[in-house]
């Protein structure tokens, strides 16, 4: 058993009804059941997942495929990749972006942003190692 | 056989999960370029070697050789050497520890680069050991070994096995005794966990050299000569499990940060700086693990190994007047300590903080004599912690701390930290 001893006017305002029962402050409003939490771009991206990683764009290599110099890229590498999507892989010790999509013979192809890069065709047997599929791009457009 | 079956299912099982040369993995993660020739990792202020790639290890350079020894052969061999990034080990890290947790029933964090897991019931041992490798290889890009068995030092046995014959494909399940004894017989002594180099000898010269033969040894000699340590290594080698999983580490009794300096100090001025630097770091620590520390200990020091300039060092112990996690009350003493330590003439390379007397909030009753603590002191140090974990470490700081300091350590071949700053995240091309 727990006995609290309280002082004069504690003794009145205890005998009062809470403010909060009475629902009458201005500020109060039957929306507070509905709170929710603000938007987070984590939850948004998979930020914050161990296998979500962020590049950024180094040069304007990469326009073609709208992305511009300095544009962070999600990339999740946990993803499962299929084509027509884009995808970084390491190509020479550098990590480039990459259109990965099916040809007609339906070989994957890995498309450069730039036309005059020549695509690279993998044969049916081929193993291509990609270190991720791009998910979201974060782009400055202010001045 | 239907017995067998059950006794296998009641049996603990434990995994070892660890990196391999994890400091060289997280530079090759991120630099791609470094993947195609081999890597060495130095110590702080550039000292020597504390990683090295397979291809490295091969060239024959030796772990913890002093960096400007082997300088010129590394250069000429292209080997790429990189200074210690903790910040980037330490992402790099805590991806690989959260990804196995999702992987596993259980898991104990052993040190940066391995974990213990426990399989206890697991069926297809091999199988999750194979999934654990294929899933960190593609989510993180680290290259892991895994041991299975069903003691914690057959598991470490085991991950030396999957290290050692690339054709294990990194993955060793030593559950079964006739696969155990097979091993233990071509595992020599050195490589069996908690045996040193100081042990190896000593048990070599009793006619032991694999782990066989210490498995076999008497036990109650082993215990009379060696200790309990060696006892339990030996039972745990024959099977018997003694070590359980753990749940988590007990908290530190001492707290210490100490960092060489960049280059000798000789005043006092800048060493009050570095100790500044050193307390604000130790007293984060301390809160992050809900201490309180009674006694600090201030220590200062020339270099040790250069006997042509005079050697100086002292240590300074104060009592606090009462247990705190204040950092202005922890550097106030401790800069009056270094004042009493120091002299001048000496060239300094290194001071450090200890904290000690450590205690729980709450667990020790206050000094009725000793002056009222701090207003405020907590929720102060709560939000200083908090704006630092936001806005990035020493954004609030002490006047004392500066930004940039001369004395810092050198680190001049530090990669970037990779996966924590948005201005230095990897770089992709077309």
């Amino acid at each position: 058993m727990s006995l609290s001893i309280l002082g004069r006017n504690q003794r009145l305002e205890h005998l009062l009804p809470e403010a909060r029962e009475l629902r009458i402050t201005g500020f109060q409003s039957p929306a507070e059941d509905e709170k929710e939490g603000g938007l987070s771009l984590d939850a948004l991206t998979g930020l914050g997942a161990p296998q979500i990683w962020v590049v950024r764009v180094d040069d304007d290599t990469l326009l073609g495929f709208g992305l511009y110099p300095g544009d962070r890229l999600v990339v999740d590498r946990g993803a499962l990749c299929t084509h027509e999507q884009y995808v970084v892989v390491d190509l020479d010790g550098s990590y480039r972006v990459r259109l990965m999509m099916r040809n007609e013979e339906g070989c994957l192809v890995l498309r450069a942003a730039q036309r005059f890069t020549p695509d690279i065709v993998l044969g049916p047997e081929a193993i291509l190692d990609v270190w991720g599929a791009v998910r979201w791009v974060v782009s400055y457009v202010g001045p | 056989m239907g017995g067998q079956l059950c006794g296998a299912l009641n049996m603990s099982v434990f995994a070892l999960i660890d990196c391999n040369a994890f400091y060289c993995s997280c530079e090759r993660i991120c630099q791609p370029a470094l993947k195609q020739m081999p890597v060495v990792v130095v110590s702080n202020n550039d000292g020597c070697i504390i990683a090295r790639t397979r291809e490295a290890k091969a060239l024959g350079i030796p772990m913890g050789a002093p960096y400007f020894k082997v300088r010129d052969q590394l250069a000429a061999a292209g080997v790429a050497v990189r200074s210690s990034n903790y910040t980037l080990y330490a992402d790099i890290s805590n991806r690989v520890m959260r990804t196995i947790a999702e992987l596993v029933p259980a898991i104990e964090v052993y040190s940066v680069d391995e974990c213990w897991a426990d399989l206890t019931g697991i069926v297809d041992l091999a199988g999750l050991g194979v999934q654990i490798r294929t899933r960190l290889l593609r989510d993180v890009g680290m290259p892991v070994g895994v041991g299975i068995s069903t003691t914690k030092t057959l598991a470490k046995l085991a991950n030396w096995a999957a290290k050692k014959w690339p054709a294990t494909g990194g993955v060793v399940d030593l559950t079964a005794s006739a696969r155990q004894a097979k091993l233990l017989r071509i595992a020599p002594l050195n490589e069996v966990w908690g045996i040193g180099r100081r042990l190896a000898p000593q048990l070599q010269a009793l006619g032991m050299s694999t782990a066989w033969d210490l498995a076999q040894y008497d036990i109650a000699t082993l215990r009379k000569t060696f200790g309990v340590t060696l006892e339990r290594t030996a039972r745990e080698l024959r099977g018997e499990s003694c070590l359980q999983m753990s749940e988590g580490p007990p908290p530190k009794q001492a707290i210490c940060s100490s960092k060489m300096f960049g280059h000798r100090l000789y005043e006092l001025a800048p060493i009050r700086e570095a100790l500044a630097t050193y307390v604000t770091r130790a007293a984060e620590k301390l809160r992050s693990q809900a201490s309180l520390c009674g006694a600090i200990q201030v220590g200062l020091r020339t270099q040790a190994h250069n006997l042509h300039l005079p050697r100086y060092a002292n240590a300074l112990s104060v009592a606090l007047h009462s247990p705190t996690d204040d950092t202005r009350d922890i550097l106030a003493p401790a800069l009056r300590a270094l004042e009493a330590i120091y002299r001048p003439g000496f060239a300094y390379s290194k001071c450090s903080i200890l904290l000690t007397d450590l205690s729980r909030r709450g667990e020790m009753t206050m000094d009725l004599f000793a002056s009222a603590p701090r207003p405020g002191s907590e929720r102060l140090m709560a939000v200083v912690d908090a704006i630092n974990k936001r806005e990035g470490r020493g954004t609030v700081r002490l006047g004392r701390v500066p930004v940039a300091p001369a004395w810092a350590m050198r680190r001049e071949m530090k990669s970037q930290c990779y996966t924590t700053r948005w201005d230095e995240v990897i770089g992709v091309r077309g």
